[in-house]
């Protein structure tokens, strides 16, 4: 078992694309770590360059604290399990598992040591005789799991296990695969463009877009304090509403106005925003469980017509009508009946409310 | 407009029974849901309503005349597929314009009629930029709203749409939910639409079809697959994490509930008495959704039982936790604030009122 570290690692190709850049972080010894972006945000190309097989153009990987940039995959003693899991289909549940043994020659006797305990551990001592033809997904995966960890790697990688797998059948592999990986202890590197599957998982999360590292930190961390626009809107199902306002000071009081709201701030809001001077533009971020509906006006909310509704048993999903091409969606726990075209009153929860700046995106609450 | 029917439906591929005696019946103007895992047949029925595929039994309705074997192209019904199925060599636009460009409906408009039609379409889906590109310009889920607007261009009898949306990031697919059921209700064309989605099925569907493996399980509105699902199998596939589902002995008033360190739970008098009724001395299922359940110290003398927790999703605002009860798994679906530790021991209370049975032979939900 090993912490991964990256200093300062950039990936160019052909001396012009930049797929990473400048990517600084580290994950600690027995850490679940996962690295979350949207596809060509660079993490496949971060995760090959830990493996080895991809060339670092700037930039230091260490492996428990030392450097292995020079190294090949093979001394880095990295395992990877892939989306399709790869395994041998004409190879019994046992000799897929002792193949990464055999062919480093180990003795026959060893092997069978190695392959029974990875197997006890994943419990698939009942179907070591078997064909992995004729096994069950979560089975398949398991083996797999089985096939990586046999030979004791230092890093386990996992590049988008589940993400190819029917809804129901991804939420139970989920819980499958956290459940084994806590209790092997391994350091897991989790690569996925899924930010549930982040979220549900990984203790820390390194969250990528366009070669850049936006956050890294836990996922409620990184929910509740997100550093800027691109993780707020990409972390959270349904997600979050944006939309441009301006803060307008009258006295004491502090309103956000846009054409179609004008909302006063209350103390935890205005005090927050009180050291923000750059302008006063700004781009308001709500996550839809923090939009409150009520059906009669109360103080400070504005009436919106309901729009559309998504009742889906435990909760309800409501789109209101900001204005005639914009949309905000508020969710609610639990049934709630409404007509279309009915006017709802809103208000937002204030404690949880994100403001960013409209040049560069950055959450001007945000604290480390 | 029509109104679509199929009558005993049966579909086999060789050997392999794709459909199995389905019936159903979709009213003119409703947006009726095929929901089902993959491989539950979703593709095959809209093939013989289409009239791509011909069933070995059954019938098709269309207005109540028989149109089983009919062509497909004198159905007038427009199919979106999966697959996309776009021209590569036609631009965004051509392939938009090429239905309403067929010489049989080119006859009945002009062409700012038709220009308009497509442009209308395009903004509702968002793609009015993409207009001058070719499919290979596109990604997925670009390409998947094209061929949505292929049929979405045309007024047909019914809309047969085969997971139109199942590509899309999250923030767009909320938009195309709310935009595909608005135009819809606007244009009022009888429309099928298949997804292996639940949450999808009941945020859309005016009528929900739950098909498993060829066969219907049940026809019903939201409401009645969410909070009446005829079976234990409906109770699974809707609800998400699925219902936890306990092995229980009914005793008058309550019921102790069978697993390693047995526990009772008392029933509400209603449904003792329906239970006195209907199953006397069945074994029992209790059905208790992740939302149903609050967790709770283990020493608090409210607690149905209690457990170590095992495994946290932190989702948000709410967070999924599965607690172990000695070799029984159950998950509850909680406020992230209340989150409790990774293997903590923790009570867990059940709203009893909202408790499903089912018997434990056939699987049927008793009610």
């Amino acid at each position: 078992m090993a912490s991964v570290e990256l200093r300062n690692v950039w990936k160019i190709y052909g001396g012009k694309v930049e797929a990473v850049v400048d990517t600084s972080w580290k994950c600690k010894d027995g850490e679940f770590f996962s690295i979350l972006g949207p596809s060509g945000c660079g993490k496949s190309s971060t995760l090959r360059m830990i493996a080895g097989l991809e060339e670092i153009t700037r930039g230091e990987i260490l492996l428990n604290n030392e450097v292995v940039n020079k190294k090949s995959p093979s001394e880095r003693n990295i395992a990877m399990v892939f989306e399709n899991w790869a395994l041998y289909p004409n190879l019994t549940v046992y000799e897929n598992i002792a193949f990464p043994l055999r062919v480093r020659n180990m003795p026959p006797e060893e092997i069978d040591k190695k392959v029974k305990e990875a197997a006890r551990f994943l419990q698939l001592e009942p179907i070591l005789k078997m064909y992995v033809r004729r096994l069950s997904g979560g089975e398949m995966q398991r083996v797999s799991i089985g096939r990586a960890i046999v030979r004791q790697p230092a890093v386990l990688i996992m590049d988008e296990p589940i993400s190819h797998l029917d809804a129901g059948l991804r939420e139970q592999m989920r819980d499958e695969l956290k459940t084994q990986v806590s209790r092997l202890g391994v350091t897991t590197l989790y690569i996925t463009h899924d930010q549930v599957e982040s979220m549900a998982m990984a203790d820390r999360i390194a969250v990528m877009n366009k070669g850049h590292i936006q956050q890294v930190g836990t996922p409620l961390e990184i929910y509740y304090n997100p550093r800027n626009e691109f993780v707020g809107g990409f972390i959270g199902e349904p997600p979050m509403n944006f939309t441009l306002c301006e803060l307008v000071r009258d006295g004491e009081r502090v309103f956000l106005q846009s054409p179609t709201i004008k909302y006063e701030l209350d103390d935890i809001c205005r005090t927050n925003l009180s050291g923000y001077q750059k302008n006063n533009q700004l781009k308001l971020g709500v996550r839809p469980e923090d939009v409150h509906l009520h059906t009669m006006p109360v103080p400070n909310s504005f009436g919106v017509p309901v729009d559309f509704v998504e009742q889906q048993g435990d909760r309800t999903i409501i789109s209101i009508r900001m204005a005639p091409a914009e949309t905000f969606l508020a969710q609610v726990l639990g049934d709630l009946r409404l007509d279309i075209g009915q006017t709802i009153h809103v208000t937002f929860d204030q404690r949880h409310m994100h403001f960013f700046d409209v040049d560069t995106g950055v959450n001007v609450l945000y604290s480390d | 407009m029509a109104k679509v029917e199929l009558r005993n439906i049966t579909k086999q591929f060789g050997k392999v029974t794709a459909l199995e005696d389905v019936s159903f019946t979709i009213k003119d103007g409703e947006f009726f849901v095929l929901l089902g895992a993959s491989g539950a047949g979703k593709s095959t029925t809209i093939s013989v309503i289409s009239g791509i595929e011909l069933p070995n039994q059954g019938k098709v309705l269309l207005d109540d005349a028989d149109i089983t074997k009919d062509f497909p192209q004198d159905r007038n019904v427009a199919t979106a597929f999966e697959s996309y199925a776009l021209y590569p060599h036609f631009t965004v636009y051509q392939n938009l314009m090429f239905p309403l460009e067929a010489p049989q409906r080119k006859s009945t408009s002009t062409k700012d009629e038709r220009m308009k039609r497509v442009n209308e379409i395009a903004a509702m889906l968002g793609i009015d930029d993409l207009l001058e590109r070719f499919p290979r310009e596109l990604s997925g889920g670009q390409k998947q709203r094209v061929a949505l607007g292929r049929t979405l261009v045309r007024s047909p009898r019914a809309y047969l749409l085969d997971e139109p949306i199942a590509h899309l990031d999250a923030k767009l697919r909320h938009r195309m939910r709310a935009e595909l059921k608005k135009i819809q209700k606007e244009l009022g064309i009888t429309t099928l639409y298949a997804t292996p989605d639940q949450l999808e099925a009941l945020s859309m569907g005016d009528t929900i079809a739950v098909l498993n493996k060829g066969r219907i399980e049940q026809v019903g509105t939201p409401d009645d697959i969410y909070y009446k699902p005829v079976n234990l199998y409906v109770a699974q596939f809707v609800g998400e994490p699925p219902i936890n589902i306990f092995k229980a002995d009914f005793h008058g008033s309550s019921a102790t509930v069978e697993c390693d360190t047995p526990y009772e739970v008392s029933i509400p008098p209603k449904a003792q008495k329906m239970l006195e009724d209907k199953a006397g001395n069945c074994q029992l299922l209790i059905g208790v959704r992740p939302r149903d359940i609050r967790v709770c110290p283990a020493v608090d003398v409210q607690a149905h039982t209690s457990g170590e927790v095992v495994l946290r999703d932190t989702l948000g605002q709410t967070s999924i936790i599965t607690v172990n009860l000695k070799n029984t798994l159950i998950k509850a679906k909680i406020d992230s604030d209340t989150l409790p530790d990774l293997h903590s021991r923790i009570g867990l209370r059940f709203d009893i009122d909202q408790f499903y049975y089912f018997d434990a032979k056939t699987q049927l939900r008793i009610e």
